[in-house]
């Protein structure tokens, strides 16, 4: 390039110039100091000739940033408090608005830590104008049968657990899942095993996966608590196995510790025997259908068993309406990537929504501090862009600030 | 342009410069130092140029196409830029030698009116 070349050596260039100026000088009978003083003075200012002509080369809009930039600087100086209140407001801004981001992406964006989190599906049933995400045992069994259309499918939900003695019960989140749940979601344990399919028929023996956090928590990593038990709701149940470190269990937001199949649910929870019946929809479905089937391949195949399925749920003496009612669910898929959870559904709109408004605030508060720092330096309208950004930065902040903690923060972090 | 400035007595400064240096390199390639002398001599010393100046003159000139330069060896084996006229440069010069006339012209006829 043009520039680079000719500012190459210019240090050099001017040295030389004045070396020579200064032989002339020595040549007409000056002594050496006199000679190169004379030299310099007709040289004039060296740095200030470097700094123009370096500025022959610098475009236009570089210069005039520069400019703004030095501007911009000075009145900062000028009025610290101001630069205080702006820098704090914009920190704490951007503060919210990371905090926010981390939130939303734990929530709604972040994939499971799975086996191929895009290839799963997570099942929807429709029915009239309602649509929920929920599954009976039963559906969930008849659905993880149908190998021509999944690779596998696995129904779960989140519980909370009384474990240990009696006199020191400690509730722990916990999940019961379907058969093929570890299969589904394609993790391989970090120690001992998972649950298999054979742990989840009547009459298995009572075992329990722990999640790598429960371990590291309750038994500081130690190998020995594989084939140990623990006490779920009195009951002894084996810890089999450890899943891998990060995963959680597949509700998001809802940390299951202890792992169990659905099928021992009648041992721990007597009471609540009938949730594994036809009328108990509480299960939360995710699938990994067979590959080079497109969606609407998927849905097709899935609406000619879904409706077997129903028929065999009409009996005889049902009445015309129940009989069409029963027979009305469909059924539809959407990405199960990131899992499922009760705190999405929740916690989405107010969650964008505040990232929203925090991100148009801290933009309005940029654009009010540029202008106001790059406004013409015309002191009467300075005086007031400054008050107006001031203020306007004061009200968002608070805006920002009660927002956040009279809506998110009890609502994730409190009570509710 | 980036060069433009408000005050117009520079502009005027820097155009003089400009086509003296032109007016200097149609004799032949030389190097800074020898530009200023040359300016010194053939105008008998009434001109006296800040030397510092002649940089970025030089280098506004690279930037337009009208000069150029390459790297020599000078009589007492110092290496140095020498500089040329582009071709650009020689109709250049012919443009503000013409333009430079005029205006020397018409500021006499002013200033000594027959």
């Amino acid at each position: 390039m043009k520039r680079r070349r000719s500012l190459e050596g210019l240090d050099d260039d001017i040295r030389d110039h004045i070396e020579r100026e200064t032989q002339e000088h020595i040549d007409r009978g000056l002594t050496p100091e006199d000679a190169r003083a004379a030299a310099l003075k007709a040289f004039g200012s060296v740095a200030m000739a470097k700094e123009d002509t370096r500025a022959i080369w610098i475009p236009l809009w570089i210069d005039q940033t520069l400019q703004d930039l030095r501007y911009a600087l000075r009145m900062l100086r000028r009025s610290p408090g101001f630069s205080a209140v702006v820098v704090l407001t914009l920190a704490l801004g951007i503060g919210l608005n990371t905090g926010i981001f981390g939130l939303i992406d734990a929530l709604l964006l972040r994939s499971l830590p799975v086996r191929n989190p895009q290839q799963l599906i997570a099942l929807t049933r429709i029915q009239g104008a309602q649509s929920g995400e929920s599954f009976s045992y039963p559906q969930v069994r008849f659905l993880a049968g149908q190998d021509e259309i999944f690779l596998s499918l696995c129904g779960f939900s989140v519980d909370t657990f009384n474990v240990g003695p009696p006199e020191a019960l400690e509730s722990t989140g916990g999940a019961w899942v379907s058969a093929s749940y570890y299969q589904t979601l394609g993790l391989v344990p970090i120690a001992g095993r998972l649950l298999a399919p054979d742990d989840d028929r009547q009459g298995a023996s009572l075992a329990a996966v722990i999640t790598d956090n429960y371990w590291a928590r309750k038994f500081g990593r130690n190998l020995s608590a594989i084939g140990k038990p623990l006490l779920v709701e009195g009951v002894p149940v084996t810890i089999v196995g450890v899943s891998p470190p990060g995963f959680s269990g597949a509700i998001v937001g809802n940390a299951a510790d202890i792992t169990v199949a659905l099928s021992v649910l009648p041992q721990l929870k007597p009471e609540r025997r009938s949730m594994l019946g036809v009328g108990g929809r509480w299960l939360k479905v995710l699938a990994r259908p067979r590959e080079g089937l497109s969606r609407d391949q998927l849905k097709a195949r899935l609406a000619i068993v879904w409706a077997q399925y129903l028929s065999t749920t009409v009996t005889p003496q049902m009445s015309p309406a129940a009989r069409a009612r029963a027979l009305s669910p469909t059924l539809d898929l959407r990405a199960g990537a990131t899992g499922s959870g009760p705190l999405r559904g929740q916690f989405r709109q107010p969650l964008l929504v505040l990232m929203g408004v925090v991100g148009l605030v801290l933009v309005m508060l940029s654009l009010a501090q540029l202008w106001a720092w790059l406004a013409p330096a015309d002191p009467r309208g300075h005086g007031v862009l400054l008050n107006t950004a001031l203020v306007s930065s004061f009200v968002a902040a608070s805006a920002v600030v009660v927002t956040a903690t009279t809506h998110l923060g009890p609502r994730l972090w409190g009570g509710a | 342009m980036s060069t433009r400035s408000v005050d117009p007595r520079v502009e005027l400064l820097q155009g003089t410069l400009d086509v003296l240096i032109l007016r200097i390199l149609r004799a032949g390639p030389a190097h800074g130092h020898e530009i200023i002398k040359a300016i010194e001599r053939n105008s008998a010393d009434v001109l006296r140029v800040e030397q510092g100046s002649l940089y970025p003159a030089l280098h506004r000139l690279i930037k337009r196409g009208w000069i150029d330069f390459d790297h020599g060896t000078s009589e007492n084996n110092r290496r140095a830029k020498y500089y040329r006229l582009t071709r650009e440069g020689r109709r250049q010069l012919d443009v503000e030698t013409t333009k430079w006339e005029t205006l020397a012209r018409a500021i006499t006829r002013v200033l000594r009116p027959a």
